[in-house]
């Protein structure tokens, strides 16, 4: 009897301890989501009138034939794989310099952590002063190496690029921290079969260190991958999306169409096309994730 | 002999290439924000000249002084701590509870594996793909422009990972000590509070810096869902862009101020700030 009662009194504060974060969650995430899928197949444009109108699948459609969301995703695409790669393969080569032990690898550590505490803005405005033109740093050195100056910012076939330099600055600790604690989990007992066999330092690289973080490689992609397609603070600060068009990441692209224009109908379809695209990519890591850890 | 003394000297070239190696790295982490905080303190003849002056001559704390004298500054700074402070305490409680009672109570339909992994979801896309609902949502309530509102936009995006770290640290304490307990009469809160809460205490120091960084630095929804009074201080940092732009000794000073608390935080707390940002890396 006592112990039935304990039970269901427990069940209820278990049900009580969970109610708060579903209700959040419901409120900010679960509910926008559905309202703005709703949302998506009016035309609302709130800039010019109160009027919602339904139209079905045509935001969508207009979409599609949209040259601006066309490019815009399709930058965006640019910019995370090449983000990604270059800080995947920096960050690896890093890491392995600063997983060794001692005093100051620790600190070393420790400071390379500063770029990604950064407040994302601040980053922004940094960069911005390092790329002017007429005073900034990164042209001095150029013309220090006898390189022509550019307009880093101000070019529209560069501005990306500019952008590009700046996530990468900006997230590569990340990369290194992840892949530093991957390294110092590796189980020894694998090296030390290894090299009772005679292998060199390369032959140790290839065949057991690589293959055994391949998921701590995989997983960090990922998260990298996830977060770079979010980027919009640093687009915001550094180039509000021009010159042009050529920075308009697609997070900034559906802020603009949104929040600036108040197109709100199609912006909702634009971030459900949006969403639609990550989850598939998302998916496909997950498979590709599992196929590693068959090994 | 003479062997023995070249595998000495290439022993202490590659160690000298290791350390010139990890310098390079360091350096080019650096120089960035190491510029910045020069900046801060150069008059405008300096930082705007050419070629770049990188120590000035003449040091001014006028950047300082002309941020102090902003208006509403320090009510924006109290906000951005109010807010950040306000958000990471609820999502590092409401979380941590949640992932107990999601770990402890059985649900029906398999409820709990729907909610965990829907709380995956809400990671993988970005939320401003949410913002437009959640505006007017948010306006509907009257809530616009007010630190209400932020405080339960940050606690909404910390709270996903606040559930899988803790839910993480929970699952690998022996469920032996639980069932003690229970036969000792604890029920489910006690349970929670007197056991389990504080042997997570790496986990939730982790997600408590974790939590408060991300408050701090948000800018986005920040800037949608504020204008006068609930500002924070990246929106102002931003702000001086489209103004008359380019203040670059104010906006300096004024990033090196609001960076260098999340700088300390970091710093003391590195080892479990590591552990939380890489535990989803290693073991997720």
């Amino acid at each position: 009897m006592f112990k039935r009662g304990l039970y269901f009194h427990d069940r209820i504060i278990g049900i009580l301890f969970i109610i708060p974060t579903v209700g959040f969650l419901f409120f900010t995430s679960l509910y926008p989501l559905i309202y703005a899928l709703v949302l998506s197949f009016f035309k609302w444009d709130l800039a010019i009138s109160k009027e919602m109108k339904f139209i079905g699948f045509q935001n969508y459609i207009y979409a599609f034939k949209d040259k601006y969301f066309l490019y815009s995703l399709f930058i965006t695409i640019i910019f995370v794989i090449i983000t990604v790669t270059i800080q995947v393969i920096i960050g690896l080569i890093v890491a392995f310099l600063l997983s060794r032990e001692g005093k100051r690898l620790r600190i070393a550590r420790s400071l390379v952590l500063i770029p990604m505490v950064i407040t994302p803005v601040v980053v922004g405005i940094l960069w911005r002063m390092l790329f002017n033109p007429d005073f900034g740093l990164i042209n001095y050195l150029f013309t220090v190496l006898g390189l022509t100056s550019q307009q880093w910012l101000g070019d529209p076939k560069i501005a990306l690029i500019s952008v590009m330099i700046t996530d990468i600055w900006e997230w590569t600790p990340f990369v290194i921290l992840c892949f530093v604690a991957g390294i110092t989990a590796l189980p020894s007992d694998s090296y030390e079969a290894a090299k009772i066999d005679g292998a060199n330092n390369y032959q140790l690289l290839r065949h057991i260190t690589l293959p055994l973080l391949k998921p701590v490689i995989i997983v960090t992609i990922l998260l990298r991958v996830l977060d770079s397609f979010k980027v919009v603070d640093t687009v915001y600060v550094m180039t509000y999306g021009g010159p042009g068009n050529s920075t308009k990441l697609m997070s900034f692209f559906i802020y603009e169409k949104g929040l600036k224009y108040f197109q709100i109908g199609y912006a909702s379809a634009i971030s459900w096309i949006f969403i639609i695209f990550m989850f598939f990519f998302t998916f496909y890591f997950i498979r590709q994730r599992q196929r590693a850890e068959e090994y | 002999m003479k062997r023995v003394r070249f595998l000495k000297l290439t022993k202490i070239l590659k160690v000298a290439a290791l350390d010139v190696a990890i310098f390079a790295v360091l350096f080019v982490m650096l120089v960035p924000f190491i510029w910045l905080v020069l900046t801060s303190f150069k008059r405008p003849i300096d930082y705007l000249s050419w070629p770049p002056v990188v120590v000035p001559d003449i040091w001014t704390l006028s950047n300082y002084k002309m941020i102090l004298e902003k208006p509403m500054i320090f009510n924006n700074f109290a906000n951005s701590m109010i807010i950040a402070v306000v958000s990471t305490l609820l999502a590092v409680l409401i979380g941590s509870a949640g992932a107990y009672g999601l770990l402890r109570t059985k649900l029906p339909f398999k409820l709990n594996n729907i909610i965990l992994i829907w709380i995956l979801i809400t990671r993988m896309y970005p939320a401003i793909a949410t913002a437009v609902p959640y505006f007017v949502l948010i306006q509907k309530l009257g809530l616009i422009d007010t630190k209400i509102a932020l405080i339960i936009t940050y606690t909404s995006f910390s709270l996903p990972f606040v559930v899988w770290l803790m839910l993480g640290f929970f699952q690998g304490i022996p469920k032996s000590l639980e069932d003690a307990a229970i036969v000792d009469g604890c029920n489910f809160f006690q349970r929670f509070v007197r056991i389990i809460f504080p042997l997570s205490a790496p986990g939730i120091i982790a997600t408590t810096i974790l939590s408060f960084i991300l408050a701090w630095n948000e800018f986005l929804f920040a800037v949608i869902l504020t204008s006068l009074n609930a500002k924070t201080i990246p929106v102002v940092i931003a702000g001086f862009i489209t103004d008359k732009g380019l203040e670059w000794g104010e906006m300096s000073a004024l990033g090196v101020a609001f960076v260098l608390p999340v700088i300390i935080l970091a710093w003391i707390s590195q080892k479990y700030l590591v552990r939380g940002l890489t535990l989803g890396a290693v073991k997720g």
